[in-house]
């Protein structure tokens, strides 16, 4: 065959996903985000929307001149994800066909609306690692995005510039948009696939709120407001209730030590519950005890098995697989060479392009034996002094900050506390539903020419990345078990 | 109907899958093996096997991308066509134009399969660093094969426009075929 032939035969190989569409796509202008409950302002109405009766209750009993919601968003309208296997099949069909299309319009986004959170991420995630942690290490850049966003969107001059410049945004209006991008692409509560995320604002009644910035809050970081007294123990009981109900109580032993300070004045609290299933699943048969040499000292866990054909990566100083989620992103492995920890990989050029998905390192179709221990690890970030070391410095101070924009007349505000509690599990579990498309997926894999043996039994790092490429969390697992 | 549903009715063995890809894919396919080969006899043949061959790949394949499952099948059958044929058949096709063009950015010695393999993953790093605009022109003349007529006209340039976007893009590939030493 001459060169040139090959050549268009190469371009017909490649992957699909490159390829344009022929004919102008119809962009579907379905208005997602009207509810009957609307961003307002009452509590009544968006105590309902958010809270079950039980709590509503309690509220309205003794609590209601301590705590109340300002603004609470509506997140993203889904269509469940239909079981397989308790319907017949056309009832099935005209399910999945539901919830594709309410997928299908939250992925449309415009282009370049990631552009900005590719910069900004490669200088958070060395910034939040500790270098020289033996911990686990768990952190969503793109909750903190959207919490900082939250952030620029109530401050004003220095405050919000040195926000912006950190997101690398150049102006308010870019931030919004992009933010409500990210939010949209990534968000799922689907019953198959979970990506919540959730912004929440901590205002002290004693202030006067501008009605306006609140509801953008809501608009376009699907951020809840709420107002009380920091030293009633019912508005601390809000404050854990609201984070349990967030997170399914999966936080909660975080939560419980929780409290707002009598002294705040504005608190700011990001929260992340990630689940999702295999696309292909473990065999949990398959799954057994082995040794993960941690860097203190070595721990029997778990390990899962399984053998896939698959893409296998190779850098300068790590080997890598991507383990795909059905409908929901999938989960990116990275195992550092021996003699490299993978807090010195989160600086590295090389891999984080990589984990941008640059496509800039080695990469073959292999039939790859994994072993990965299963892990259920969390952490509480403290943002304070790492987003201090960023960059962003007035807003901690209550003789800089610039909170005007929120219209409390008071010009003493300052963010007293920013944290992050994230909590990330993995199991054989979740994936039975998939069974299916796993067989599909088997069968069509091409047959194996070379097979490759990844044992993940020494620290490494994990990627969640959404199905349109956004880093959603990273992870560091030094302990896969406590 | 849906993509999901069309290939639900694949998975499920029935024939109607067949129905549903002529009606939604027909012109999209015909419009690919068309630019091929210029002759619409055989143009139909090639998108009339590309449902038989859909239907012998579907499962276990289940394609995310539909269309592009489709087209591919019929772009590669165009393209044997093409080759078992004779280019002389086909005058006044895209392709011996598009293959001429190619034909600028590479050797000329035959490759190894592995470099074969090398080559679409160069292609596909190569398509990846151009910016979207860039990357669709490309492809759209030769993964499509469009005409510039017909890529001017789809962007609202004009062709010389277009000619001078693709002779710039090609000369990248061809300097990042050349540093590979393919």
């Amino acid at each position: 065959m001459k060169k040139n032939e090959e050549l268009l035969d190469a371009i017909g190989k490649i992957d699909e996903k490159l390829i344009p569409d022929l004919s102008p796509r119809k962009k579907n202008h379905k208005v997602l985000f009207i509810s009957s409950v609307a961003v307002v302002v009452a509590a009544a109405v968006l105590l309902l929307a958010l809270f079950p009766p039980k709590f509503v209750s309690n509220l309205f009993g003794e609590s209601h001149a301590t705590a109340k919601v300002l603004a609470a968003p509506n997140y993203p309208e889904m269509a469940e994800y239909p079981d397989e296997n308790a319907l017949s099949f056309s009832e099935f069909d005209k399910q999945y066909k539901l919830w594709h299309e309410t997928r299908e319009v939250l992925l449309q986004q415009p282009t370049g609306y990631q552009t900005a959170y590719f910069e900004y991420f490669k200088e958070v995630v060395s910034a939040m690692s500790d270098p020289d942690s033996k911990e686990n290490f768990v952190f969503s850049p793109l909750s903190l995005y959207l919490a900082l966003g939250m952030t620029a969107e109530i401050s004003d001059g220095q405050s919000r510039q040195q926000i912006l410049d950190v997101l690398h945004e150049e102006d308010i209006e870019s931030l919004r948009n992009n933010s409500k991008s990210l939010f949209e692409v990534t968000y799922a509560d689907d019953g198959m696939a979970t990506c919540i995320l959730a912004d929440s604002l901590w205002t002290n009644n004693k202030c006067k709120y501008d009605s306006k910035v609140l509801e953008n809050l809501a608009a376009y970081y699907y951020a809840s407001a709420f107002t009380g007294d920091p030293a009633s123990a019912k508005y601390t009981e809000m404050y854990r209730s609201w984070i349990n109900e967030q997170t399914d109580g999966l936080l909660s032993d975080y939560v419980q030590d929780m409290k707002l300070d009598p002294q705040t004045v504005l608190a700011l609290v990001s929260t992340v519950n990630y689940s999702a299933k295999w696309n292909i699943p473990f065999d949990e048969q398959a799954t057994k005890p082995a040794t993960f040499h941690a860097p203190d000292k070595d721990l029997t866990c778990d390990f899962m098995k399984a053998e896939n054909q698959t893409i296998f990566y190779r850098g300068e100083s790590f080997d890598s697989i991507s383990l795909d989620t059905n409908g929901n992103g999938y989960m990116r492995l990275i195992l550092p060479n021996e003699g490299t920890s993978p807090e010195a990989l989160l600086s590295d050029e090389e891999c984080l392009g990589f984990m941008l998905n640059k496509n800039n390192v080695a990469k073959k179709d292999m039939l790859v034996t994994l072993s990965l221990p299963k892990f259920d690890i969390s952490n509480s970030l403290d943002l304070n002094g790492k987003l201090k070391k960023m960059g962003i410095t007035d807003i901690f101070n209550s003789s800089s900050a610039d909170f005007s924009t929120l219209g409390t007349g008071e010009d003493n505000l300052f963010i007293s506390q920013a944290i992050q509690n994230v909590r990330v599990t993995i199991d054989e579990e979740g994936c039975k539903a998939a069974a299916v498309t796993a067989m599909m997926l088997a069968g069509a894999a091409m047959p194996p020419d070379d097979r490759i043996e990844l044992v993940f039994d020494r620290p490494f790092i994990f990627e969640i990345v959404s199905l349109t490429g956004v880093p959603l969390f990273i992870g560091i697992v030094n302990q896969p078990v406590g | 109907m849906e993509d999901e549903k069309i290939l639900d009715l694949y998975f499920a063995r029935n024939d109607s899958a067949i129905t549903a890809c002529t009606e939604k894919y027909g012109a999209y396919c015909s419009t690919i093996a068309q630019n091929i080969l210029q002759c619409r006899e055989d143009s139909e043949e090639c998108v009339n096997d590309t449902w038989f061959r859909a239907w012998n790949a579907i499962p276990p394949a289940r394609p995310s991308r539909l269309s592009v499952f489709l087209g591919t099948i019929t772009r590669n059958l165009a393209l044997n066509r093409y080759r078992k044929d004779h280019a002389q058949k086909y005058q006044g096709s895209q392709t011996a134009l598009c293959l001429d063009e190619l034909g600028e950015c590479i050797g000329k010695e035959d490759s190894a399969i592995e470099e074969q393999v090398i080559l679409k993953d160069l292609i596909e790093g190569f398509l990846r660093s151009l910016n979207t605009k860039d990357k669709d022109i490309f492809l759209y003349r030769y993964w499509y094969f469009l005409s510039i007529e017909e890529i001017a006209e789809r962007y609202k340039i004009s062709e010389s426009a277009i000619k001078m976007k693709l002779v710039r893009i090609r000369k990248k590939l061809k300097d990042l075929l050349e540093k590979e030493g393919v």
